[in-house]
């Protein structure tokens, strides 16, 4: 008896285990924002529960895909912007959840000039090995400095601005809310009145 | 269980919605004067179902209800889940307008299917009976997820391994439904034995 109990404990353990892995909301929220040239995906569902393995699709303006990939285990996905154009950021978690997030050409313009400006990536190793023989020569001259500047104001304000960005995706997140609840309720009583009076016995 | 929109092809939307409007007008047709009432509170009922979130391990799962919508109302489960859900996707976001008529397939029909099967069973022994209406909670969410992955074959996703997700994933709600479905009937036979269906004064 206690056996058969015990069987019946790890069956719905396993169970359970087995169940992990998919959260059961009916829909997904996707947030997207950009930093450089880099575009951040955040995905979940409803309950804050993350999707992982989530399928996204980036689309352009016309609907071409552009780039695809799986988000990872915080529900996270990063890309570099693979053209200036109105895109579309799509995801699938499966089970027919689908949710996407737009993002404007305005949206990717300024991670558009930063390539536009010989993008740093690549101009930042250069003063690098420059450097020391600059140095041997004037080392008050500091020339590269507003590059510099540039680029450590743009490495402080995504930093500074990473919370906001996590705020807005939370606030973008819509919640159900108690006027929701008691406005649905309240269509379905109004509609049950509609009902009544139409299948209401004459006489 | 709700699909959300752009994930079907026009077709599959289509012919659900032609579907999901056949029940409703039989379900309308059906429905009389003294049945409206019940059928707008199972509505709300229903409406409210998916908000209650029953946490299971790391994940959290809700409610469907289709099972005793379906078991107390027959047919008028169609209306009364149309308008459910039409308000879910409009407050919630859950599902959409496009796929409404799917959605109300996935989850109307077998709440239909399950009436036929054990509402005769519920003026039975109260062992049947309550058996019954387990069976009748738990096959509401089984086939509502096999129509969830006939609904998906269409478009990209296999049907077997879409139905077998959706199923494995729902099998913890199947359970509790079956569980919530087999009190309410407990329930309602001891206090309200009216709202039964096909229930006869004689028995009193």
């Amino acid at each position: 008896m206690n056996v058969r109990l015990l069987s019946l404990l790890c069956l719905v353990a396993a169970l359970m285990l087995l169940t992990a892995g998919a959260a059961l909301a009916h829909r997904v929220n996707v947030f997207a924002w950009v930093e450089g040239d880099t575009v951040f995906v955040e995905c979940k569902y409803p309950d804050g529960t993350k999707v992982h393995e989530g399928v996204i699709r980036v689309l352009d303006s016309a609907s071409k895909e552009l780039l695809s990939g799986k988000t990872n285990d915080k529900g996270e996905f990063s890309f570099k912007v693979p053209k200036l154009d109105d895109l579309t950021v799509v995801l699938e978690a499966g089970m027919g959840h689908r949710g996407d997030w737009p993002l404007s050409r305005q949206d990717l313009s300024p991670a558009g000039e930063a390539p536009g400006q010989t993008s740093p990536a690549a101009s930042q190793p250069a003063p690098k090995t420059e450097a020391p023989a600059a140095k041997e020569l004037s080392p008050a001259a500091a020339s590269p400095l507003p590059a510099g500047i540039d680029q450590a104001i743009e490495k402080a304000l995504d930093k500074k601005l990473a919370p906001v960005m996590k705020m807005l995706a939370e606030m973008h997140e819509q919640k159900v809310r108690l006027t929701d609840v008691l406005g649905g309720l309240g269509y379905i009583f109004g509609l049950v009145g509609v009902a009544a009076y139409f299948k209401r016995k004459p006489g | 269980m709700h699909i959300s929109e752009g994930v079907l092809s026009g077709p599959v939307l289509l012919s659900g919605a032609v579907l999901a409007a056949a029940g409703t007008a039989i379900g309308l047709k059906k429905l009389d004067y003294d049945h409206i009432a019940k059928a707008g509170m199972l509505s709300g009922a229903f409406f409210i179902a998916s908000l209650i979130h029953v946490p299971l391990g790391p994940t959290s799962v809700h409610l469907i209800m289709n099972g005793i919508v379906g078991l107390l109302l027959g047919w008028a489960a169609f209306p009364a889940i149309l308008v459910a859900l039409a308000m879910q996707a409009v407050f919630f976001q859950f599902g959409g307008i496009t796929t409404l008529g799917v959605n109300t397939l996935i989850m109307a029909l077998p709440a239909v299917v399950c009436y036929c099967f054990f509402a005769p069973l519920l003026h039975r022994s109260p062992a049947v009976a309550l058996t019954a209406a387990f069976t009748c909670g738990f096959m509401a969410v089984l086939m509502g997820g096999i129509i969830v992955g006939l609904s998906l074959m269409f478009t990209e996703e296999k049907f077997f391994e879409v139905a077998m997700a959706v199923v494995a994933a729902h099998l913890p709600v199947m359970i509790i439904e079956g569980i919530v479905t087999a009190l309410c009937v407990a329930f309602l036979k001891k206090v309200q034995p009216s709202m039964l269906p096909g229930y006869s004064p004689k028995e009193l």
